[in-house]
């Protein structure tokens, strides 16, 4: 049963590749080579303009990769965007849009359910399991601008559970979001780790809780470190990425003792 | 007197639902861009003798394809690049209208429209445009909400993104070609962003800004045509400033968001 397991979650394999990507000529993340695979949540950290939110665009092919690829088992990740599902960062939404929590969780389904169909009533059901999960089928019919920060991000999440995904990719998931929903998120992590689902996050700093990540990826436009805790938080790595005085400050810090 | 009347409501219906996607996705200024491009595009389909209508289009979606090359391609923001496309397409226009002495064309009646001059092959061309637009809207709702809501989430899942933002342009080009006649391109983005944006003062749900703005925009048009007929004032002026007292109207009064309803609520409520 165990080997099963084993076997189950080692199955599904993100390789990236030698991926470099930038805007017009600069390049923001250069040679990016990591293995990840299902079953794992990694936490994709660095100093402000490392390149963390643009690794992940850059894999999902959301913006122009110079060289480098991403593949999923095998094939390339952007011939096969319906198993992923993306939670972009809070920025990134117009929070006055008309629309209600419920029609943006149901964007989830929209790639499922194809050109020219309405939803179908599985779907519904996938997505009122999924806002239930978050603990939000009973906001759902509000407009998503009246929501609370915590509250938007965990319909943003029912979103990204509707799809069905094998991998996440959740862009600075803790960004403005009180402790409640900082619980609910670490809760779901737990879970889809135990599917065996991927989960990488770009996290806003280091003061959050190390503890649900099995991985840490270390960004300073290219690669500092990937590994454990041990293995990524010493002050070499630390002071590659942040520099030397805030590394003295990290080390002091409770985490990492 | 009814083809007026006709081509009045149908481009209400039209302007506003195109609308709702400009304000909702904050570039209600492309559609004044691409209402003054179209100006090159009259004057080389007069000269050519083509239709109108579609020398209009073509000039329009090249004018908002140049605007997105300019904004992708370099550091320049959107309204730098609109500014300056708006300006060129004009001005090249005034030029060819010039050179090719094509000025038969009633420079007046394209600026500022005149809905009392319809014909009815212009009720039919615009009928058409509107049954077409309102039956692809329809069609891809599901996918043009996701993308105008979140549009790299909508990448992501791997929606045709620049498909989609190109048959917006179109759209919403039409949309200007079929109200040019009734408004001028002037202020054809009166009757675009008004209705809409009134609308999105009172629902909460972009279908339901599309249905309110539609049922504004064609009252407006009315509303504007009639005062033009009775008071002798060009139509265009007249249905933009129709249009404005709709806006006015719910910006005071709107039950959720009213200055006034606001203010009044704040009174009863310090009186308690």
């Amino acid at each position: 049963m165990i080997v099963i397991l084993i076997l189950m979650q080692a199955s599904m394999r993100l390789d990236i590749c030698n991926l470099t990507a930038g805007y017009r000529g600069s390049t923001a993340i250069a040679n990016i080579n990591a293995q990840l695979q299902g079953g794992e949540v990694v936490d994709v950290l660095g100093p402000n303009g490392a390149g963390k939110s643009t690794l992940l665009k850059a894999m999902l092919g959301l913006m122009p990769c110079l060289q480098g690829s991403t593949q999923l088992d095998g094939q390339p990740l952007h011939q096969q965007l319906r198993r992923v599902a993306y939670v972009p960062q809070r920025s990134a939404i117009d929070w006055d849009y008309p629309i209600a929590a419920w029609n943006v969780a149901m964007m989830g389904r929209t790639r499922q359910t194809g050109w020219l169909r309405p939803p179908s009533r599985q779907s519904r059901e996938i997505v009122a399991a999924a806002l239930d999960r978050m603990g939000m089928l009973a906001l759902a019919q509000r407009p998503i601008g009246e929501l609370s920060g915590g509250q938007q991000q965990r319909i943003f999440l029912a979103r990204a559970l509707a799809q069905e995904a094998d991998a996440f990719c959740l862009d600075e998931p803790f960004v403005g979001v009180d402790k409640q929903t900082e619980a609910v998120i670490y809760a779901l992590f737990a879970e889809l780790k135990a599917a065996g689902k991927l989960l990488v996050v770009v996290s806003h700093d280091l003061s959050e809780n190390l503890d649900h990540y099995d991985r840490f990826l270390l960004l300073n436009r290219q690669v500092i470190a990937l590994g454990d805790r041990a293995q990524v938080f010493t002050p070499e790595n630390l002071a590659r990425a942040y520099g030397s005085q805030t590394a003295f400050a990290v080390c002091q810090a409770p985490c990492c003792n | 007197m009814r083809q007026a009347l006709g081509v009045g409501v149908l481009v209400g219906i039209l302007c506003a639902v195109m609308g709702s996607y400009l304000i909702v996705q904050q570039m209600a200024m492309l559609g004044g861009a691409i209402s003054h491009s179209v100006v090159p595009g009259l004057s080389l389909a007069y000269f050519f003798g083509w239709n109108l209508a579609v020398g209009a289009f073509v000039a329009g979606v090249l004018s908002a394809l140049a605007i997105a090359a300019i904004e992708t391609r370099s550091r320049l923001k959107v309204d730098a690049a609109m500014a300056l496309i708006l300006t060129t397409f004009l001005a090249s226009g005034m030029m060819l209208i010039s050179l090719l002495r094509t000025n038969q064309i009633d420079l007046n009646q394209i600026l500022f429209g005149d809905i009392l001059s319809v014909r009815p092959a212009d009720v039919v061309q615009t009928l058409a445009i509107t049954g077409v637009i309102l039956v692809l809207v329809k069609l891809f709702y599901k996918e043009l909400l996701f993308y105008s809501f979140d549009p790299l989430g909508a990448r992501a899942s791997g929606l045709p993104v620049n498909v989609l933002y190109f048959s917006l342009i179109c759209g919403l080009t039409l949309a200007i070609v079929a109200t040019m006649q009734t408004v001028g391109v002037l202020l054809a983005i009166a009757l675009l962003v008004g209705p809409a944006m009134t609308a999105y003062l009172l629902v909460s749900e972009l279908h339901q800004m599309m249905t309110l703005g539609a049922v504004i925009g064609s009252l407006a048009s009315v509303s504007g045509m009639y005062v033009s007929y009775y008071l002798d004032v060009p139509s265009g002026p007249a249905i933009a400033l129709a249009a404005f007292c709709a806006f006015a109207l719910a910006f005071c009064f709107s039950p959720r968001q009213g200055l006034l309803t606001a203010a009044y609520r704040q009174a009863r409520q310090s009186k308690r």
